[in-house]
């Protein structure tokens, strides 16, 4: 997987639609079967035996195509959906209707042939090792995705250097600062050379400077050729990383296209992409 | 095997803890150490004070008993000290891994992180028990192990039994993870622990955690020796013992050796299962 994102070189050499698809996904749908809990005393006892459900539509038809070195920032209200697109694309979740692809093959079919092509990161979870020095957490990694000595020592210094970690190195994950985690579960997931990182919310509760940084990351990670998937609350971040955004509401696709396309549709060119998201929210009358 | 590598981390982990105390106190010399580390520590020596203190309760309890007879169920006193004695050393290693972490995590949803790695979650549960495993025996069995020895208490076999001892206890290792892994599945589908422990003290029971099987009733002993329970306790100190006659060692291990690929599989299926059941309703 490397050699071939490696050999497609910068992604400006060739136009974005006559790259390679690296995610398609066609009318999919997912819905939670949620279990309705009784009131009273008598109602409680007698759904115990007789369950009563409520189905959530958290995914309502979704399609789009996310084509090698794409940066993309996925919009969207709390419980919009967004959480719920990355775990179906990482193979954890299984859909209830549509047909997705990553990389070639079914994500929750092929979970852990997908899983040594891709990389997750989530915000509110981290991946490293509790009670140990931060550099276990690396080794592990790079033993679980069998990365040869010298990919392994190459990609982590780079990444070291990359998020400035070096220091934090040789201190047990629980000792950092939420910021410094933050930081040190980017470079895991980067570690292993994936194709496709998705990152769900990966800049949340950090501080200005801390985000800059990341920020500035995700940039040169891009320009290595990585395609990005990146849910955030945070439009800066979206606005300085991707270049195509969409915006999912009620489990809906409501706009795919660039940042100039969505500040065009919403009639200014002016003001960030907060601005512009909040007009487009006031238009479409959803807020 | 890339899977000795959470192995390693898990065994590492338990004396993080130990090492960290000196560190923080090093640093913060003066400053307030950090209650949790002060926790951890204790726990330690804790655990291996409880373990001297059961070393010596069996100890004067099989002497006692054993004060007025010859030997019961055809098992003298030096067996039977050398089966209880090695079963403290030991007992950490066997013991139920409630740091199942599984149950943990599906419910904070950090198995998300375990799913997308190119590893078997069953695996990698399985070696990462055998790291704490391991540190359980390296930290309490092994101090244990030689105070008993350099008293005379506990007399170590020859190595041909030794090495048959090891690969017993290892198996023993794998039906006690499989026997974990499926209360934990069980704690999965019906959500509640009440029962399985109850259950469990039953294991314990019939695994000979706590007097070999000979001194069982008859049918009782034939419950227990058809059961895969014995493959944690019973087998693998009745050959260091010699409780398990010599003879007998061969058809023992073959029956553990069944039981535990037995147990690996039905484990497993269970397990994957649950693991769909999850992937199908959302964590
Ligand atoms: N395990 C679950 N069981 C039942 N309903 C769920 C489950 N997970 C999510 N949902 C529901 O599905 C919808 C979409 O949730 P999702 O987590 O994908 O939202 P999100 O866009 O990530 O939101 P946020 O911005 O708050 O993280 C929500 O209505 C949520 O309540
Ligand atoms: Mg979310």
């Amino acid at each position: 997987m490397n050699s071939t994102l490696m050999s497609r070189g910068s992604p400006h050499a060739s136009r974005p639609d006559e790259r390679d698809p690296v995610i398609v996904v066609e009318e999919l749908t997912r819905h939670y079967r949620v279990r309705l809990d009784g009131e009273g005393f008598v109602e409680k006892v007698s759904r115990f035996f007789k369950p009563r459900y409520r189905y959530v539509k958290a995914l309502d038809g979704v399609s789009f195509t996310i084509r090698a070195g794409e940066s993309v920032g996925y919009i969207g209200l709390n419980g919009a959906g967004k959480s719920t697109t990355i775990k179906i694309l990482c193979g954890v979740l299984v859909p209830t209707s549509g047909k997705v692809t990553v990389l070639g093959v079914e994500p929750f079919r092929h979970r852990t042939r997908n899983a040594r092509r891709i990389g997750l990161m989530m915000g509110q979870r981290t991946q490293l090792l509790w009670d140990l020095p931060v550099r276990e957490s690396f080794d592990l990694l790079g033993r679980i995705y069998d990365l040869s000595r010298e990919t392994y020592r190459a990609n982590r210094d780079r990444l070291v250097e990359a998020l400035g970690i070096g220091d934090l190195m040789d201190t047990p994950a629980r000792m950092l600062s939420l910021g410094q985690k933050t930081r040190c579960d980017l470079a895991l997931t980067f570690l292993h050379d994936p194709a496709v990182v998705f990152l769900d919310e990966p800049t949340i509760g950090l501080d200005i400077l801390a985000r800059e940084k990341i920020r500035d990351f995700l940039k040169a990670e891009k320009k290595r050729g990585v395609t990005i998937f990146l849910a955030s609350h945070d439009l800066d971040d979206l606005e300085i990383v991707t270049d195509r955004v969409m915006l999912i509401h009620q489990g809906k696709i409501l706009f795919d296209g660039t940042q100039e396309e969505l500040r065009r549709v919403t009639g200014g060119s002016l003001g960030t992409l907060e601005d512009t998201v909040r007009r487009f929210y006031r238009e479409a009358e959803l807020g | 095997m890339k899977y000795l590598a959470y192995t390693r981390c898990e065994f590492l982990r338990g004396f993080r803890y130990r090492a960290n105390y000196w560190a923080t106190l090093v640093i913060r010399s003066g400053a307030a150490i950090p209650e949790s580390s002060f926790r951890y520590r204790a726990n330690y020596w804790a655990t291996l004070g409880g373990a001297a203190i059961l070393v010596v309760i069996q100890w004067s309890l099989w002497t006692a008993v054993y004060r007025n007879t010859g030997p019961i169920a055809g098992i003298s006193l030096g067996s039977m000290i050398s089966y209880a004695m090695m079963g403290r050393v030991v007992s950490g290693f066997l013991s139920e891994p409630v740091a199942l972490p599984a149950g943990k995590r599906i419910w904070s949803g950090e198995i998300v992180h375990d799913l997308v790695k190119p590893a078997d979650l069953h695996f990698q549960l399985l070696f990462q028990n055998l790291g704490n495993a391991l540190y359980k025996l390296v930290s309490t069995g092994l101090p244990l192990l030689t105070v008993l020895w350099s008293t005379g208490v506990l007399k170590v076999p020859r190595l041909p039994v030794l090495a048959v001892f090891a690969m017993s206890m290892l198996m023993g290792y794998v039906t006690v993870f499989s026997t974990s892994l499926l209360s934990a599945v069980i704690t999965f589908h019906t959500k509640s622990r009440v029962g399985i422990d109850h259950v469990y003290t039953v294991v314990e029971l019939l695994s000979g955690l706590y007097f070999p099987l000979d001194f069982f009733p008859g049918w009782l002993r034939r419950v227990a020796d058809f059961l895969p329970f014995k493959s944690i306790h019973y087998v693998p100190l009745g050959i260091w013992s010699g409780i398990i006659a010599p003879g007998a060692v061969a058809s023992s291990l073959l029956h553990q050796l069944i039981w535990t690929i037995l147990m690996v599989v039905a484990s497993r299926v269970l397990w994957s299962g649950a693991l769909r059941s999850l992937t199908i309703q959302g964590g």
